[in-house]
């Protein structure tokens, strides 16, 4: 499978994307990422579903998808971007960005499960069987857990409160839009092993193709076709330590490993018997889980690190919006796969044609040169104007150093988007396994000379390249040959083109695989 | 006019004179003879040449030896290369006109009125050797100057495409 993702058809897609729970929602980071380097579709609509919204997951996605918007912005101020954050964001859910599937009942003091299903309400006479069952089905530890933070790895309890995503009103304007945007495709990413994602998954298969039923004064809204729908089922890629205590601090339950696999045989067959909705789905996983930091129940510390797997789930959802979904003579659901021939993952395993391989390592080249050159490690440069006098690429462009003291927040902007792109790729590189493309371990763009950025080079007869960037100025001058004049308009452009022409030359082998 | 512009103001002497061969005893002492100014302007057109070629081959070394676009790596190598053709400017001429076969014109003296093989003075040549110095400052910024502004035009050009900032707005840059 090598997918194609700087073709004209995601260039002009529009992509729904259903961040389910804490490990859908860490899917995020790489999806925005790999739209800043000019490999998303032209619109993509998020969705995060997750009732733990000071979850770390959370808070990292909205402060990386703030930043993308403020970068965009930036740029869109010399014309619509059409490489390098192409992208136009959308938050389908509002200001809030995150829908909790529990917070109609905030205002409720009580935080417990129980509570959140008026439990008491069902010991009257008339509702003592439904009590009775209720009891029966969740444990008294289950009936007490504060669901402030999440469902804790245990569907069950996550399914009874999902179904209201029909309620809302963005569903119904999702779907609404769907029928107008007839090739737009909708993609739902979660875990199948923890809580939030198991129990979202199916529930969101199905409002998509089932369509909203009419009720009151709310008219019903047709599904859409299964073809158009598509899902990366998360396998459990990752494993806890063993908590200092069995409980979580409220006293109820933690998400354990020991569960996580029979969580996901028990989940499988609703994907495989066509149960789900969904025309097409991606199954993602690891034979070597990694432990993670610490087993913390969730909120602010559950602030794992970042796993290739995510990775992989946001390059699924851009495969399928970069097909437009499955062809209509398919059987469904089609079940896709890609493997990873070593135990780190590198460049060769990446499910991406040479174009789009080239593509994303001259934006890693790009944001390492413009992070040692015009904004060193994220940091403002004293004296940019002067270091940049007479470079040649500016004097094609037309750029004066008033110019770049105009756009400075612009620069900024991208500046700190970079950093994070850099950090994000170190995360990577320090896991295990590791994704084995680009080599910060942990150090900053400029301690880091540009032949070391790429890894897994094969011997090169070249030459070592020096670490002020202008050797990849050089590139960049071509290509700013190619679009005289066009001042700021052209520059994210020639750096873009210039960045793929010095990887090309430099890291070839690891393109052409 | 062509000898100002590749000798500067030490043009090929037309009259240098030369202290003739001492007389046998008792002959009367010559009062002096003069260099062959065609041998003379030989020498001079020789180290000329040899200057402009050198020149040249410095300044297109400079600007294609690395793959390096304009950036302060470049404009030291830059300054560096400048330095070396003024130095390279002086030493040609000092070595083409101290070995060149220079002779006295044929009968000028009277105590040997043969055209006898005589090296140049030291005085002239270090004359035209600093005028090379000047003249090698000079034409290593005029060929950049033309050469990045000319063949600079065309990414096939390499490093005159690369470095076409070269060397005005480095040289403001430094000064700000």
């Amino acid at each position: 499978m090598a997918t194609n993702l700087v073709s004209s058809g995601l260039a002009q897609q529009t992509l729904t994307f259903f961040a389910l729970g804490g490990s859908g929602i860490r899917a995020i980071e790489p999806l925005l990422h790999l739209c800043a380097l000019g490999l998303g579709p032209r619109r993509l609509k998020l969705v995060l579903i997750d009732p733990d919204q000071g979850n770390a997951a959370v808070t990292r996605s909205r402060q990386l998808l703030d930043l993308y918007r403020e970068t965009r912005s930036g740029i869109a101020e010399g014309g619509a971007p059409d490489g390098y954050f192409r992208t136009e964001v959308i938050d389908a859910v509002g200001s809030t960005l995150v829908w909790s599937p529990i917070a109609v009942d905030q205002h409720m003091a009580d935080a417990s499960f129980k509570a959140r299903v008026h439990a008491p309400l069902m010991q009257h006479q008339n509702t003592a069987p439904l009590g009775h069952l209720f009891n029966l089905l969740f444990g008294e530890r289950l009936r007490n857990m504060d669901l402030g933070l999440g469902f804790r790895g245990v569907p069950s309890v996550g399914t009874v409160f999902m179904n209201r995503l029909r309620e809302e009103q963005f569903m119904q304007q999702l779907l609404t839009e769907a029928g107008i945007e007839a090739a737009s495709v909708f993609f739902a990413v979660g875990s199948i092993f923890g809580g939030t994602g198991a129990a979202a998954f199916p529930v969101v298969g199905r409002i998509l193709t089932d369509g909203i039923a009419g009720e009151g004064e709310r008219s019903a809204v047709a599904g859409i076709q299964p073809r158009r729908v598509g899902g990366a089922l998360l396998l459990p890629y990752f494993t806890l330590p063993t908590p200092k205590s069995a409980a979580a601090p409220d006293g109820g339950p933690r998400p354990e490993t020991a569960l996580f696999a029979q969580n996901a045989v028990a989940a499988i067959p609703t994907y495989t018997d066509r149960q789900a909705g969904y025309g097409s789905l991606y199954v993602l996983g690891d034979s070597q889980p990694r432990e993670q930091d610490a087993n913390e129940v969730g909120g602010e510390r559950q602030n794992n690190r970042a796993h290739y797997v995510e990775l992989f789930a946001a390059l699924a959802a851009l495969d399928f919006a970069a097909r437009g979904g499955e062809a209509a003579q398919e059987e469904l659901p089609v079940f896709r796969t890609v493997a990873v021939g070593a135990s780190n993952v590198g460049w060769s395993d990446l499910p991406l044609d040479d174009t789009s391989r080239r593509r994303l390592m001259g934006g890693f080249v790009a944001a390492h040169t413009f992070l040692s050159v015009c904004r060193p490690d994220g940091g403002s440069h004293p004296n940019l104007a002067r270091h940049l006098k007479g470079v040649t690429w500016m004097e094609e462009l037309g750029l004066r150093a008033s110019s770049l003291r105009q756009h400075s927040a612009a620069f900024d902007n991208l500046g700190r988007f970079f950093q994070r792109l850099w950090e994000w790729g170190g995360e990577l590189r320090a896991s295990s396994p590791a994704l084995e493309l680009l080599r910060s371990d942990g150090r900053k763009p400029t301690a880091v000379p540009l032949d070391e950025t790429i890894e897994g080079r094969r011997g090169s007869k070249r030459r070592r390249v020096n670490q002020d960037g202008f050797e990849v100025f050089r590139h960049w001058n071509i290509a700013s040959h190619r679009r005289a004049g066009q001042g700021y308009r052209g520059f994210l452009e020639v750096m873009r083109e210039g960045s793929e022409a010095f990887a090309h030359e430099r890291f070839g082998e690891s393109i052409n695989v | 006019m062509p000898n100002y512009f590749f000798h500067l103001w030490a043009p090929p002497p037309a009259d240098l004179a030369l202290s003739c061969p001492v007389p046998a005893p008792g002959e009367p002492v010559d009062p002096g003879g003069f260099f062959d100014p065609a041998t003379v302007a030989g020498a001079y057109s020789a180290a000329g040449w040899i200057s402009l070629a050198a020149a040249l081959l410095l300044v297109v070394l400079c600007y294609q030896l690395t793959a390096v676009s304009t950036g302060p790596r470049f404009t030291k190598r830059f300054f560096l290369f400048w330095l070396v053709t003024a130095l390279t400017c002086f030493t040609i001429p000092v070595l083409v006109l101290r070995t060149w076969q220079t002779h006295a014109l044929a009968g000028s003296c009277e105590t040997n009125p043969e055209p006898f093989l005589v090296p140049l003075p030291w005085s002239v040549i270090l004359n035209r050797g600093f005028a090379g110095l000047a003249w090698g400052l000079l034409a290593f910024f005029l060929l950049s100057l033309l050469l990045t502004r000319s063949a600079g035009r065309f990414p096939w050009a390499g490093g005159f495409f690369h470095n076409r900032g070269t060397p005005w707005p480095r040289l403001v840059a430094r000064g700000e």
